[in-house]
């Protein structure tokens, strides 16, 4: 790990998948600003959202979806990159995230890929 | 079919709901494991994380099960080169071993890894865990083969073990019994034919065959 720690914002409204993984990103390195979507995660973030280097968001979220919510936080945050999670069946997330740009996991995602996404993006951004 | 329907449903339902948790679960575990430093409680912590991973991929079939039936796979075709793919099994099946080819089929190059993830497990829990893989050229196209020195499979369980939720007498009792199901669905997907070539206590190979591309 490098000496700063990066700010990811976590955009998840499962409270139990929201928790673990703000541990496992804490124990990462990490400063983490949770929120259940778009509006939670932008108020508790205030004026630190354009310093984040990393957004990582379930894809179904209660208001917009998460690769909707990340290309709004990206227009304050443009060079955070962006992991999209879902448990969804269908193509939708993998597609959306896909036509973003984005990297996409499916749920249960292994933790070692997400922290070897994250050592390998923040060897890239920082 | 409405059976098919429900059954897929059925499927559906349970695979999304299972997932959210298990995601929960993983990461949790993974947190844990920064924490224990006790041997033996690091000792029983990797055997929850294997059970809980073992489960997810039992999830994952299922899901992989639901959604070829549902039609939601797509394909997309692409020249695969089957040397590629032999190199991932070899680097995450211990035991695994290959044949060097310079062979490429016409194929999905994602559901035709998923195929032979299908088949070396297969091979690796039934089969005494030394899957050898090979592939030749042959006058109707490629044949890509998955050896293993196994019991072997009697001609009447044949046809059998490709059907969902199929275990033959004797075998371990790990999975569903869905794996065969999934890569012989798969196949039909892509249009690749599969089979197997087996007598008891001469071990199997099974072999899919593609074109070449």
């Amino acid at each position: 790990m490098k000496s700063s720690r990066p700010l990811i914002l976590l955009l998840e409204d499962d409270n139990a998948s929201a928790e673990a993984m703000q541990i496992v990103l804490r124990d990462w390195g990490a400063d983490v600003v949770h929120g259940a979507d778009i509006d939670d995660v932008s108020s508790a973030a205030g004026n630190r959202a354009s310093q984040a280097i990393i957004i990582i968001t379930d894809f179904h979220l209660p208001v917009a979806d998460g690769v909707s919510a990340a290309e709004r936080l990206c227009k304050d945050a443009p060079n955070a990159q962006v992991l999209v999670l879902s448990g969804s069946l269908s193509n939708d997330a993998k597609k959306a995230a896909k036509r973003a740009g984005y990297t996409f996991m499916s749920k249960p995602a292994p933790p070692r890929e997400i922290i070897a996404w994250l050592n390998q993006t923040y060897s890239l951004v920082d | 079919m409405d059976s098919d329907r429900s059954k897929t449903r059925f499927l559906t339902a349970i695979g999304h709901d299972l997932r959210q948790p298990l995601h929960a679960l993983l990461l949790y575990l993974a947190a844990l494991d920064r924490r224990v430093k006790d041997e033996e409680t690091r000792t029983i912590l990797g055997k929850a994380d294997q059970a809980a991973q073992s489960l997810a991929c039992m999830i994952e079939g299922l899901i992989h099960l639901a959604r070829i039936d549902a039609g939601k796979v797509e394909t997309e075709f692409h020249s695969v080169d089957i040397q590629e793919i032999f190199d991932e099994m070899v680097a995450t099946v211990p035991g695994a071993t290959a044949d060097a080819t310079a062979l490429a089929v016409r194929s999905d190059p994602a559901l035709l890894r998923a195929i032979m993830q299908q088949l070396v497990s297969n091979a690796d829990t039934h089969g005494g865990g030394k899957p050898h893989l090979s592939a030749t050229s042959t006058d109707a196209g490629v044949e890509i083969q998955v050896r293993d020195d196994g019991p072997g499979i009697e001609a009447k369980d044949q046809a059998r073990i490709f059907e969902e939720f199929t275990r033959l007498d004797g075998a371990p009792s790990t999975g569903l019994g869905i794996g065969l199901a999934i890569a012989a669905k798969l196949a039909a997907l892509l249009s690749h034919k599969i089979e197997v070539r087996s007598a008891l206590g001469e071990g199997a190979t099974f072999v899919v065959h593609a074109s070449p591309a």
